[in-house]
């Protein structure tokens, strides 16, 4: 299963929730955030302030003061900054909003996932079980396209079956009698068949799973918390090596949904956010295996440029962010203007770059496959 | 919108403010089921929330004119959490004692909101307590609706058994899962017989006085109510839960009137609405629709009064207190 | 009590409602068969779920908002409605007439839309598709709501001819024309919705139909070969009379109660797997003016039902269901549902939320190496908690049998009791010899009790492992 070559992978953090993109990347020399945001505003002195890696001046623009481990990579010019990011007609609804970036389909309902698909044309006759692996229970809609096998895996250290089951021996047991209940029989009918087939493979990709935390040694610490735990998942199977080229995780779901104390709850999201994906990332890096990597945050929709006295509530345009070896560091899109006869339905901000214009750049420059049939005809960013 | 005219004794209501709105932290409330009236304006009002968003249960104190104070308490099994938080009382200090119905404890926070002990085991021996809903404070003394045993036992404020009354059945006396409690000037103790659809008076001693109340929906009647309070003149006010309404009874049990709500924005409900300019339109069209929605109490929870003449009903699933003051001369409307 | 009686009240009470207790199904097959089948088809004759219990302690259950919450509110429901045949058939017609949270944008018109399937879902087809036609959340989700006299959204009156009355076709033919869904989209312009509060501050309003005659196409229509001006409410009447509705309707209940059928796209090309009951039930459709109960009582009564004893993979709410039923947990209102209503998601069937008008692949297709893996651990884990009561009822009967029992007979007496499940002989013989490692089982001592115990929970957990426990 160990693949030598090192094939380009895709690592993605979905914030669920919809982050509030204006106090995430903040502009604060606008005088209209101000106005805005009465109760939210971020105090100047508090902003960290992102300087252009190149020339070192002033942008203009800063990260949340809970960012902070985060600047490293802008610096370093690694990290990708994408302002303004949405789709037309933006749906307020957190499940209409995401399942529009897991399918790519705004205007229709849509059944595939962006990644089910791309994971179909990575490995068309599904020969690696774990092609796509996601961290959380449940698979996302990005995820999901039919004949596509992808593990959800809840924590990587108990994933598996028959986990109930008290007692190593007791379980080992239990597997044996498991794999032999499951092995193929003949003439039992086609369902029968067919759900055997499937606990025989599911087994195996568990067998394979299983064996990632044992093989993973590092000296990086990661919070103990439900991102620290899945960024470490992410890793520690990237680690292993076991041919994975898209790994996706979220964030506790709908955590991002600051309707009220915002300015506490947003520290602690992004604090929690940035101090994991520093880890992951000098994780990798310590283990020589950052360079085939990139990872993608994104948020289903920002939130209104209006705060509601506690918090803030669903919005449109917001930012999201890729870092990697090979990500060319910088903003990209522009900030969407916060003039009243700009914002749509007065009161959130306008898109002015497509998500799918980030998805085709990711399928096509780093996954390599044809983005068209995927996510429409887009152009690229320039990112990577 | 009393049936009939008995003259100027009779109370009448006016609709004063509100405050609030749906709010899992902070400046609002989620499906609140009790609150209590302190020194100074200041409500305390316990959200129970729902399982999925833990978040939302605490105690959030703001005043009667809508000032957030704080918040305090989370959802958790340790000290100074709660699980089914359903009931809340206030001693002369201020201390805070929240009754939580499925841990079967009551747990006492300072005023303010600083864990201090926590008292009570699940059982139906004298002393322990099944599903404690409804809590009230006399002097050193307090009394719980411990609604699965059909009784209400009073302890010590430190949760010393004194006493108790009542047992299972629909007799004078008996309860079927009685919720609310609520005492008058005098110390007598009026009970919402939840499942039995009325209140039941009882003298200091726990000797029954008078039922009020039949099920059904005409004036005076009940469907599951679960909060009484008493004021000072001796009117007795009861959440009608099911029946969307407040009854106000005169001292003898006669129904006086009753409030189904007449709400207007709040101030926090106009900061919500203001930076959501797209819902400020729908709104609009809705009230232009049907204005009954808005204004109306869903599921009422609590109703309290205090000294200043102030009728508070928390108005559960709107999330947010309708104030009502009492009208102590006639107003012309 | 005849062996044959329990497994066949077995087999009713899982497939016309989520399964039972021993304890309930010896009770039913004393009650006797066709008197239990009366019984769940006339549930308004018998008590329901203790609503003022449930707001009480879950108080967000009383005109539940959020999306998680009616979720959470319809699974307490499915575990603990005595009515359980009303749970089955809301989740069928949910399963045809689809409409997701994802669009719609609100748990309360989901949560509206399954109270209505459960209340109305046994009675008049026509009616049914009535409340259907006029169900805000429906005509939100097919985007009737964007259908006007001057611009009409043929969407609504498609579906409601493909998917949720007549089908595209039968015995080879088709049963409509394009102009049949456009005059069939015209005749509902108008239906629409009115203005509904929004949910800040205070919460949504329910939507309500509203009918706009300014914006309803008054012109004549030719559908299904009748010209007239007609409104939505005769193109009802017309589809309802139609044979390809009754046979829709007819195969829709086979495959959901019988017997997993082919996917609905090719039920024009392939005729029924029995042709015979389908018959039967269409005779039974149109004899009692499209009455769904007269047509179930027809099913139920038939022999291919009766026969037809774990030929249907389980959706993911039947296992889940099904499972906490046999083990006895969630039966008093209590923490933790939240989680327990997560569990069909992760077995790949979120419920309110379909992943299209044309809802979810069923039989065999809603397993996969992942939601096989949730499904099995989720019962394994469940039928190992030998504190449950449900499990713990198993292993006193399993103690009853007798001092000694040999591995044999505790396999049996396990598949027995977990609903006289059938495994093959492969599979039968893996838990004989899984049992005989440790040998005869007894219990006279304390610690031949424990390990009793411990086996018994251990054989369970083997059997919810098993590929004959998904079906149903």
């Amino acid at each position: 299963m160990v693949s030598n070559k090192k094939d380009n992978v895709l690592a993605v953090l979905s914030l669920s929730g919809g982050n509030d993109g204006l106090n995430t990347v903040i502009p604060f020399n606008n005088g209209l955030y101000r106005d805005f945001r009465p109760n939210l505003g971020i105090p100047e002195e508090q902003i960290i302030p992102l300087k252009d890696p190149a020339t070192g001046k002033e942008t203009g623009y800063g990260f949340h003061p809970s960012m902070g481990p985060l600047i490293r990579f802008w610096e370093e010019g690694k990290m990708a900054i994408f302002l303004g990011i949405g789709y037309p007609n933006p749906s307020y609804s957190h499940f209409r909003s995401m399942d529009i970036w897991h399918t790519c389909e705004p205007d229709k309902i849509g059944n595939e996932g962006w990644l089910g698909q791309a994971i179909k044309e990575l490995d068309p006759s599904a020969e690696n079980v774990l092609t796509g692996v996601n961290f959380g229970r449940g698979l996302p809609r990005a995820l999901a396209k039919e004949g596509v096998p992808v593990a959800s895996v809840g924590d990587l250290e108990t994933y598996g079956l028959l986990t109930g089951i008290q007692g190593e021996d007791q379980r080992t047991e239990a597997l044996d009698v498991f794999g032999r209940m499951y092995s193929p029989t003949i003439g039992s009918g086609y369902a029968l068949d067919y759900i055997r087939r499937t606990g025989t493979d599911a087994l195996k990709g568990a067998d394979i799973l299983a064996t990632a935390p044992g093989m993973y040694s590092s000296n990086v610490e990661y919070s103990a918390t439900a991102v620290g735990q899945y960024m470490k998942n992410i890793a520690q199977t990237h680690l292993a090596g076991f041919g994975t080229r898209v790994l996706y995780t979220t964030s506790p779901y709908n955590g991002f949904d600051t309707h009220a104390s915002q300015a506490q709850a947003h520290s602690g999201l992004w604090t929690d956010v940035s101090a994991n994906v520093e880890t992951f990332i000098d994780d990798l890096r310590g283990h020589d295996a950052m360079d085939n990597v990139t990872l993608l945050m994104f948020s289903e929709f920002g939130r209104r440029v209006g705060d509601n006295g506690s918090g803030t509530d669903h919005g449109a345009a917001s930012v999201a962010f890729a870092i990697g070896e090979h990500v060319k560091g910088g903003f990209y899109g522009d900030y969407p203007s916060l003039d009243q006869d700009k914002l749509i339905e007065g009161g959130n901000l306008e898109h002015n770059m497509d998500f799918r214009e980030v998805y085709s750049t990711i399928l096509e420059d780093w996954l390599h496959i044809d983005p068209v049939p995927i996510a429409g005809n887009f152009t690229k960013v320039n990112f990577l | 919108m009393s049936t009939h005219l008995f003259g100027l004794t009779d109370r009448t209501f006016s609709y004063s403010h509100s405050v609030g709105r749906n709010e899992f932290a902070g400046t609002g409330f989620r499906n609140p089921v009790d609150m209590a009236l302190g020194a100074d304006d200041i409500v305390y009002v316990i959200n129970r929330a729902y399982e999925n968003r833990p978040d939302g249960v605490r105690v959030t104190v703001c005043t009667l004119n809508e000032e957030y104070v704080t918040e305090f308490g989370s959802y958790g099994e340790g000290d100074g959490q709660f699980i089914w938080p359903s009931s809340i009382a206030l001693d002369k200090d201020e201390n805070i004692y929240i009754s939580d119905e499925w841990l079967n404890r009551i747990t006492v926070f300072d005023s303010n909101g600083e864990f201090v002990s926590k008292w009570g085991e699940q059982g139906s021996a004298q002393g322990q307590l099944d599903g404690p809903a409804g809590l009230a404070i006399s002097g050193s003394s307090i009394y719980v609706s411990d609604s699965r045993n059909n009784r209400v036992q009073k302890f010590s404020l430190d949760g010393q058994f004194e006493s108790s009354f009542g047992e299972s059945g629909d007799g004078s006396g008996q309860f079927n899962m009685p919720w609310g409690i609520g005492l008058d000037s005098s110390g007598n103790i009026y009970v919402t017989d939840w499942r039995n659809d009325r209140i039941q008076q009882f003298d200091q001693s726990g000797k029954w006085q008078a039922t009020f109340g039949t099920p059904g929906t005409a004036v005076g009647q009940f469907n599951r109510p679960n909060s009484v309070s008493v004021d000072k003149d001796g009117d007795i006010y009861v959440s009608d839960w099911l029946n969307d309404r407040i009854q106000v009874l005169a001292p003898d049990g006669r129904f006086i009137t009753q409030l189904t709500g007449d709400h207007m924005l709040s101030q926090w409900g106009k900061d919500k609405m203001i930076s959501n300019p797209d819902m400020i339109r729908q709104r609009q069209l809705a009230i232009t629709h049907s204005s009954d929605f808005d204004k109306n109490f869903s599921h009422p929870t609590a109703v309290k009064v205090n000294t200043d003449g102030q009728v508070v009903v928390l108005d559960s699933t709107r999330g947010r207190l309708q104030i009502y003051t009492k009208n102590t001369e006639p107003v012309l409307i | 009590m005849a062996n044959n009686d329990i497994a066949l009240m077995t087999h009713l009470l899982r497939r016309a409602g989520f399964g039972a207790s021993r304890a309930e199904v010896e009770s039913r097959a004393a009650q006797g068969y066709e008197s239990t089948v009366e019984e769940l088809l006339n549930p308004n004759d018998h008590p329901g779920i203790e609503e003022d219990l449930l707001f009480r302690y879950q108080p967000a259950y009383n005109e539940p908002a959020a999306i998680e919450t009616n979720v959470q509110q319809w699974m307490y429901y499915m575990i603990n409605n005595p009515r359980q045949l009303q749970e089955k058939v809301a989740l069928f017609w949910h399963m045809i007439f689809c409409a997701g949270h994802s669009k719609i944008d609100s748990g309360q018109e989901m949560g509206l839309m399954i109270k209505m399937f459960r209340e109305n879902g046994m009675g008049n087809f026509r009616d049914l598709l009535m409340l259907l036609s006029t169900s805000p959340g429906m005509i939100y989700y097919l985007d009737n709501s964007e259908s006007h006299k001057t611009a009409v959204n043929e969407n609504y009156g498609r579906e409601l001819l493909e998917l949720f009355s007549m089908g595209v076709g039968k015995d080879e033919e088709f049963n409509y024309s394009e102009d049949d869904v456009k005059a069939c989209a015209r005749a509902f312009t108008g239906w629409n919705i009115a203005p509904s509060y929004p949910p800040f501050p205070y919460g949504r309003s329910a939507w309500e139909f509203r009918f706009d005659p300014a914006d309803h196409d008054e012109s004549d229509k030719t559908f299904l070969g009748q010209t007239g001006n007609w409104n939505g409410e005769d193109i009802l009447d017309m589809v309802c009379g139609q044979p390809a509705t009754a046979r829709f309707v007819a195969r829709h209940l086979y495959n959901y109660f019988v017997a997993d059928e082919v996917p609905v796209p090719s039920w024009r090309q392939t005729p029924p797997k029995d042709p015979e009951l389908i018959e039967a039930l269409e005779a039974a459709y149109f004899e009692s003016n499209y009455d769904i109960t007269a047509m179930l009582r027809v099913l139920f009564n038939s022999e291919s039902f009766k026969n037809a004893r774990y030929t249907k993979v389980k959706n993911p709410a039947e296992m889940v269901v099904s499972t906490l039923r046999l083990v006895g947990d969630h039966q008093d209102i209590k923490p933790g549902l939240f989680e327990i209503s997560q569990e069909p998601k992760y077995m790949g069937m979120d419920l309110m939320n379909p992943p299209t008008v044309e809802g979810w692949h069923t039989g065999h297709e809603w397993i996969d190496s992942g939601t096989l893996v949730e499904r099995i651990n989720f019962a394994s884990d469940y039928l190992g908690q030998t504190n449950l009561p449900g499990v713990k009822g198993i292993v006193d009967r399993l103690m009853s049998e007798g001092e000694t029992i040999s591995p044999k007979q505790f396999v049996d007496g396990c598949l027995d009791l977990v609903g006289q499940l059938q495994v093959t002989d492969e599979t039968y013989g893996e838990l004989v010899s899984h049992a005989e490692r440790e040998g005869d089982l007894t219990h006279k001592s304390d610690t031949e009790q424990q390990d009793f115990v411990r086996r018994s929970g251990e054989m369970l957990q083997m059997i919810a492992a098993t590929s004959e426990y998904q079906f149903g």
